[in-house]
Parts: C-alpha cells; structure tokens; sequence
C-alpha cells in the first residue's frame, strides 16, 4: 500500500512538472503584460493596466485582431464544409483513386508551411492587390481541413452507414437524409473539427506572413513585426489576448467533448437504473 | 402472444382503417411485379432473370444462402440497386428510375437501424413528418404504432435503452406507421436468441394479419421461412430454384438443392429401373437394393437418380424383427435427445448417409453402432434427378 502511495505521489510530481515546463513559458506573458516597466524587465518591477489601455486604443491593433478572429472565423467554415465533404464521400461512396484522394487531403500536414507560404506568395504577387482578406482564409482553411477530415471520418466510420439508407425509405432524399440523421451523429465531431480549425488559423503565423502586407496584418504578424525593430511593451498584452481567444476555443473543444460523451453515456445509465 | 392481446387490437385495426391515408392507392395496393430482372456487376451476375408475381397483401420470402441473389433482388425493390435489364412494377407502375425515398416502401434492416439520436417517438415519427403530416395526427399516429407492438410505454426512451428485440419491435413500427403497401425485411430476426426470435415470428405474422401490408422477406433460415411465408421463393446462384407454399416446397421439392435446402433429408443416389405404377418407380440402389419411390418428373429408365426421404418419415427397426421387407440396412452413428424425439444419424450400406427422426421410446436398444433397418412408405420418398453439379 505504501509503495503504491509513493508511486503514485511520484507520479503526481512528474505530471505536473510535464505541465508546467508545457504551460508556464506561455503563461509568463500575463506577468509580463502587467509589467511597469517599458522594456519588458524581468522580474517585473512593479504592475499597471496601462498597456492594456493602450492596446485597446490602438486602432492599427484592433484592425490586426478584428481580422484575426474574422479569418479564423471565415476558415473554420469553410474548413469544416469542404472536410464534412471530403471525409463523408471518403468512407460513405465508392470514390475512384480514393488512396490517393486520402493521401492528399492528409499533405498539408506534411508538406512544410514554409514551402506553402512561399507558393502563396507567388499567388498573390499574380492576382491584383488587397487579394490578402480573400487568400488568407483559404490558406488558412486548407491548413486545417486534414484535421477536420481525420475527426469526421473517425465519428464516421463509428456510425452505421445503414442509417441513411433507412431514412431514405422513409422518404427522406439523401440530403434530408443527411442533414436529419447523419448531421447530428457526427455533430460532435464537425464541432471539435471547426474550433481546431480555428486554433490553428488564430496562431497561424508562417503563411500569413507571405500573405500579409502593412495594411493587413493579422495579430500573430503584427506581433512579429512589433518586436522586429523595439522592445514594445503591447507584444505582452497582445499574446495575453490571444491566449485568452486559443484558451476559450480550447475551452469550448473539451466541452463540446464532454457533452457528447455524456449524451453518449446517458441512455446506458438510464437502462441499468 | 395471447388471444386476449389480438382481440384487443383488431378494433384498433378497424379505427384506423377508417382514417384517411395520405396517400391513398388502389384498393388492393401492394402488389409487385418482377420482369426478368437482372443485376449484373462486371463479369458476376449476382441475379439472373428473376420474375415473379406478388399479390397485394401476401408474405412472400426470399429464401437462398449468402450469395444466391436475395438481398440483391431485395435492395433492388428497395430502390438502393439498380437492376442491369428487366422491370420492377409496383401497383402497375414502373419504378426502375425512381429513387428509393420516393417509392414509399417500407423496410426493416438486420441491424435495427433506429436512429440513435432520437428518442423512440422521433424515430416513428420521422416519416409522417417528412410526409409534412399535422402534429395531432402524427401524435396519434405514433401512439397507435407503439401500441400496435405493445411498447405504449416506451416512447421517451432512447433507442440504445431498449432490448435487441424491444429495438426491433419499434423498426417494425417505424417502418409500417406511414402504412407503405409494401413492406421489405432484410434478415431483421438474425441478430436475435432463438427464443426471442420465435416470439417475434409472431409478432411479425400477427402485425401482417392486421395492416394487412404486402411483405417481402429476406432469410437463409429456412425454418423462419417456412414459419413466415404464405410462398416461398428459392434462390440458387441468383436464380429462382422453386416457387411455392411452404407445405408444397417442403412436400414436393422439384430438385435436389430444394430437398436439401429446405428442411433434413436423406438422400439415396440410385439409378431408375422401371415404372412400377402410376406415379411410382423402382430404384437400384447402389447396393443393387431395389425400392419404390414416388416419381413426378419425367425420366428415362436408367437415368441416375436420388431418393429424398425427410426424417420423420422413416422407421427403424432392429433387423431380424418385424421390419418391412422394403428396409434398407443402416449403422448408427449418433444419436441425440431432442425431448419430443430422437435424431439419428447414421451410414446405409449403400454408402449413403442418413437422417432418421423417431420416437423417443422406438429409439431403446438402437444403439450407437448397432445396425438397424430403416424403412418408408414409397409415396414418402421422392424421387429426384441426379444434377450434373451434385456429382
């Protein structure tokens, strides 16, 4: 019993160091937001809300995280119906070349964002300007349909195919059959797809900097442009604001986990009661 | 179930026959016409030429093992196949080009196919609210439909809180509480016990006496079929093999796969010596026994034959007693208590295996390995055409 308690406890002490060498560098940055000194001294000497003010102030900020949230809005959606898409003809119809359609729908894992940002860039150089806000949530969205994809097809693959097929001589068409029945089944899963997607497209930093100019910088670049030329002391309370959005999304995800697995767990309870 | 439960529903029956449909039909809606259909995919021909009449109102059972072309011939009335050639008629009306959601044909899956995310209410009312039906009535609808497979009180529950046959029960009303003319099972007993599965056969029969629906049911139970059907029909190699009740394709099968399949036999092989009336025929054993059959089929004197005789149809004997003179001798090689019999198993000298079903107190001293002699009258033993493919 003892030697149990004592693996136990040690096992408690390496997790939450394994936690804390994970979360503590990105947590830093809300001390460092409240900093009162303008060149980000360590440790902090003293707290204010000042550069809080100042960033909410700034109109070229608000710009960067209105468009933030509006492309990983905008990316998500599409995302999220491109991969439904792909991931329900995947396993629900006889595609042809389906291994190869599975393989590239799973590159933009693979293929180097560098590469990918490159290749956007010389995109954009082609087409006429302020293409930025119509590129970057398409960039985005590819980027991420691999990951939705792979959780749909998982939610899919679980679900009987024969569902639809009873619905349709019920008299439903295949598309009512789909939007009634087979939405709902795998609901859970377009949902954790969408907030990954968004996730990614919130920190998304390598390709929007091929894509974005001056007038249009999402907050990661803005971020990254900040620090290029000054210690500025709103970089802090920028990456406190973004890790507040990832944090709520991320939030969000494990709710949308939770739910589900309790709907999935209820009517059990219910029949052994 | 009792006839206490059937009384109580049949003037439920008559309520709702007394309803508007909303869809009505002919008066004897319901009735199905296959045309030489055909379902070929590449070089494999899954159905080949299948016609068949199907009359309003009459349980008829697709019948074969895996690969004989039922749930084909099935998933294209269904609608989810498209047949190669030949025509599908439903009522008189062609319904080849017509999707499946717009044939309005119900069907019952194996795997029950309730749809998890609602509750058993929502699951019966799905197509009377795609039929876009006012509420009030697809309230009652449903109410009627639970009550028709005694679940009144299961409505708020969720599909995965019912029992396998609970499930069923409610698929069965999913699928007939829009009272399509036609309504396809597909194998919807397997996944069940075999207790369970006897009682639902019930159900089944007593569901179709009441709304009165064409069925088309889809086994490899060739018990379930013989229990269910008002015809069966035989499916080999995506052909029909033989049509007929139920008695018929048991009493006289016209081959020898539907001797074998339909129910246990023996089977003689032999050679037909001579006509020995009308009707009846002398059959050379492969022992040079010689025996009379019954024969229906017209064949030429010599021609190689086997005689079909069902287990329940044969007596044993210990040789040297009273036994008839036209017994064929047999070593035992099993024998199993069934309760209401005895089943035997066991070797002819002729080489041929036999089935033999007896009562349990004929069945004293008939040991295994002791040598018996069986025996039947020749109007029990048929007499079939060998097949080139039965070697």
């Amino acid at each position: 019993m003892r030697g149990a308690r004592a693996k136990r406890l040690v096992l408690w002490v390496f997790v939450c160091a394994v936690a804390a060498y994970l979360v503590l560098p990105a947590l830093v940055v809300i001390p460092m937001s409240l900093n009162s000194s303008p060149f980000l001294q360590f440790p902090p000497p003293g707290f204010t809300t000042e550069w809080y003010t100042e960033f909410f102030a700034d109109p070229l900020w608000i710009r960067a995280l209105w468009l933030t949230v509006r492309v990983a809005v905008i990316s998500a959606v599409i995302a999220v119906v491109v991969g439904t898409a792909v991931a329900y003809a995947l396993t629900r119809r006889q595609v042809p070349l389906h291994r190869w359609f599975d393989t590239l729908f799973g590159l933009p894992i693979v293929v180097p964002v560098v590469v990918y940002g490159a290749g956007a860039y010389v995109l954009i150089v082609a087409l006429p300007a302020g293409m930025t806000v119509v590129l970057l949530p398409l960039a985005h969205a590819t980027l991420a349909i691999p990951f939705v994809v792979t959780n749909v097809r998982a939610a899919l693959e679980t679900t009987d195919a024969r569902l639809e097929l009873a619905a349709q001589t019920l008299g439903a068409s295949p598309l009512t059959a789909f939007r009634t029945v087979v939405l709902p089944t795998i609901a859970p899963a377009v949902g954790a797809g969408a907030l990954l997607a968004v996730v990614l497209s919130l920190d998304e930093t390598v390709v929007s900097l091929f894509l974005t100019d001056g007038g249009t910088q999402t907050m990661p670049v803005r971020m990254f442009a900040s620090i290029s030329y000054e210690l500025n002391p709103l970089v802090p309370v920028a990456s406190t604001v973004m890790l507040g959005l990832t944090a709520s999304a991320g939030i969000a995800y494990l709710a949308i986990r939770l739910a589900a697995r309790a709907a999935r767990r209820r009517p059990r309870v219910a029949a052994s009661s | 179930m009792s006839i206490g439960t059937a009384e109580t529903t049949s003037p439920r029956s008559d309520r709702r026959a007394g309803r508007t449909d909303p869809s009505p039909g002919p008066a004897h809606a319901g009735t199905l016409q296959l045309r030489s259909v055909r379902k070929q995919y590449g070089d494999v021909t899954a159905v080949e030429g299948v016609t068949l009449d199907i009359a309003a109102g009459e349980f008829v059972t697709l019948l074969g093992s895996s690969g004989s072309g039922k749930t084909t011939t099935l998933l294209m009335i269904a609608g989810f196949e498209r047949p190669t050639s030949g025509e599908l008629i439903l009522d008189g009306r062609r319904i080849n080009d017509l999707p499946p959601h717009r044939r309005n044909i119900g069907m019952m899956f194996q795997s029950y196919s309730l749809f998890p995310h609602m509750t058993v209410e929502q699951n019966i009312a799905y197509p009377l609210k795609i039929r876009k039906m006012p509420k009030r009535e697809i309230r009652e609808r449903v109410a009627d439909a639970l009550e028709l497979v005694h679940l009144p009180a299961h409505g708020k529950r969720y599909p995965t809180e019912l029992s396998g046959g609970q499930q069923q029960r409610i698929a069965l009303a999913r699928a007939t509480v829009y009272r399509p003319p036609l309504l396809l099972m597909d194998e919807p007993l397997s996944a069940l016990d075999r207790r369970l599965r006897s009682s639902m056969q019930e159900e089944i029969r007593r569901i179709h006496r009441d709304l009165g629906t064409t069925v088309v049911y889809v086994t490899h139970d060739q018990e379930e079929a013989l229990a269910l059907s008002d015809r069966i029909v035989l499916m080999h190699d995506g052909a029909i093999a033989q049509v007929g009740p139920p008695a018929e394709i048991y009493d006289h099968p016209t081959s020898l796969f539907s001797a074998g399949f339909v129910g246990e036999s023996t089977q003689l092989l032999g050679h037909l010596a001579a006509a020995s009336g009308p009707g009846r025929a002398d059959v050379v054993l492969s022992d040079g026994t010689v025996v009379a059959a019954s024969c229906s089929a017209d064949l030429a004197v010599g021609a190689p034959v086997v005689i079909c005789v069902r287990p329940e149809h044969m007596s044993v004997a210990l040789p040297g007693s009273t036994a008839p003179s036209s017994g064929v001798e047999m070593v035992v090689r099993d024998k199993a208590f069934m309760g209401d019999c005895v089943h035997m198993t066991g070797r002819f000298v002729t080489g041929d295996d036999g089935v033999v079903r007896i009562q349990p107190r004929q069945a004293d001293g008939l040991d295994v390995g002791s040598a018996v002699v069986v025996s039947w009258e020749a109007g029990n033993a048929l007499i079939l055409p060998r097949e080139s493919s039965q070697g």
